[in-house]
């Protein structure tokens, strides 16, 4: 009889172990980190008043920044976002084109799918105020530091 | 949730256990010794829980006692979804299980009632069939959100793993018990479906990081003396 309550306690023991790891601390969707940066020596460079819109969706509402973080829409191939620097009464937008190709990872049973945007381009259209964009992370999938860097 | 019930049936299990009271003036001998039994089982529990996941689970099992010494030969097929916020799928498979048990239960006079404690080895073959994909994207870009349809078949995977198992058969009348069970699972590899890894396991029950599973049910069961 006490063998059996031995037993049944180390059992008792036993299922507490087991705990639940449900949690999941990645991401569904990753935004895409832009940096910008002086031209001329590399630095970052606050942009005093950065816009960025995507048709009639704005990814980045009027703010001043050296750093943004957005999401990209999940269709693969080539989206055109304009960039406009407001500097006083001056405004300035450029295009520059993101392109993609976005596919589903399985991450694990907790986080199961995640979208992942793999071969990242971004390529200016126009260089009215952007000198030129420099890709450092080509997916997007894990937070970064910066995905691509923005120079002007 | 589950230790509340585990709570239960332990306490229902001592309950069931009898106190040791003076043996002297009587010699009793356990109606099992020398003498084989057979029982046959059905896990209506597994069913019941089942059909209410919109699945369907049939399981079985065939004890061959001898003495307090019990074999068992448990076979089992499955049908069950997985809902994920991000995908859900179909597990179909079968699974058979084999295992020895010990019974602590001294029973008295015409009694067959069992506690047992085993271990049993098992194993699974299966097909997951992933229906869906869905991705959420966050407020306020909610309408980029989108389900990708389309079934993708991932075949004859399997899996093995062990249980630790305690049960409490009572007899509810003539030869026919009802079965309480609580295991321990522990599958040392947890298969791979593609790139995925399998989140659900037919006989198993959900895949943990851990290796280890729990489970607990309720079974019905004929006892066959010889």
């Amino acid at each position: 009889m006490k063998k059996l309550l031995w037993l049944l306690l180390s059992f008792l023991v036993l299922q507490s172990a087991c705990e639940r790891d449900d949690l999941c601390l990645h991401k569904r969707v990753t935004p895409v980190v832009l940096r910008f940066r002086d031209d001329a020596t590399g630095a970052p460079r606050r942009v005093d008043s950065l816009t960025v819109t995507y048709d009639t969706l704005t990814l980045v509402p009027l703010v001043p920044a050296d750093s943004v973080a957005f999401y990209l829409p999940p269709e693969p191939g080539e989206h055109q976002l304009a960039f406009t620097w407001k500097n006083g009464s001056l405004r300035q937008t450029d295009t520059l084109v993101f392109s993609y190709r976005p596919r589903e990872e399985f991450l694990s049973k907790a986080c199961g799918f995640v979208l992942v945007l793999d071969s990242l381009q971004i390529e200016p259209l126009t260089h009215r105020w952007i000198r030129h964009a420099e890709v450092v992370v080509p997916v997007v999938k894990e937070d970064t530091l910066a995905h691509a860097n923005i120079y002007f | 949730m589950r230790t509340f019930i585990f709570s239960i049936l332990t306490l229902l299990a001592l309950a069931v256990a009898p106190a040791q009271t003076d043996t002297s003036a009587v010699k009793k001998t356990s109606p099992f010794a020398g003498r084989m039994h057979l029982r046959l089982g059905y896990d209506i529990g597994k069913k019941i829980w089942s059909h209410y996941r919109h699945g369907n689970i049939d399981q079985a099992y065939l004890n061959l006692g001898y003495g307090n010494h019990i074999f068992e030969l448990t076979a089992g097929t499955e049908t069950m979804p997985y809902t994920h916020p991000t995908f859900s799928l179909v597990s179909e498979g079968r699974y058979w299980k084999a295992g020895y048990h010990y019974n602590f239960y001294d029973n008295w006079g015409d009694m067959h009632n069992e506690i047992t404690l085993g271990i049993r080895y098992a194993r699974a073959a299966f097909d997951y069939r992933l229906d869906q994909i869905h991705i959420d994207y966050p407020a306020p870009y909610d309408h980029w959100s989108y389900t990708r349809n389309g079934s993708v078949r991932f075949d004859r995977l399997h899996a093995w793993w062990l249980e630790l198992t305690t049960a409490v058969r009572a007899e509810l009348f003539h030869n026919l018990y009802l079965d309480l069970y609580v295991s321990g699972k522990w599958m040392p590899r947890t298969p791979q479906a593609g790139d995925m890894t399998a989140v659900y396991v037919p006989g198993f029950y959900r895949t943990n990081v851990s290796h280890f599973g729990f489970g607990l049910g309720y079974a019905l069961s004929y006892r066959f003396g010889f």
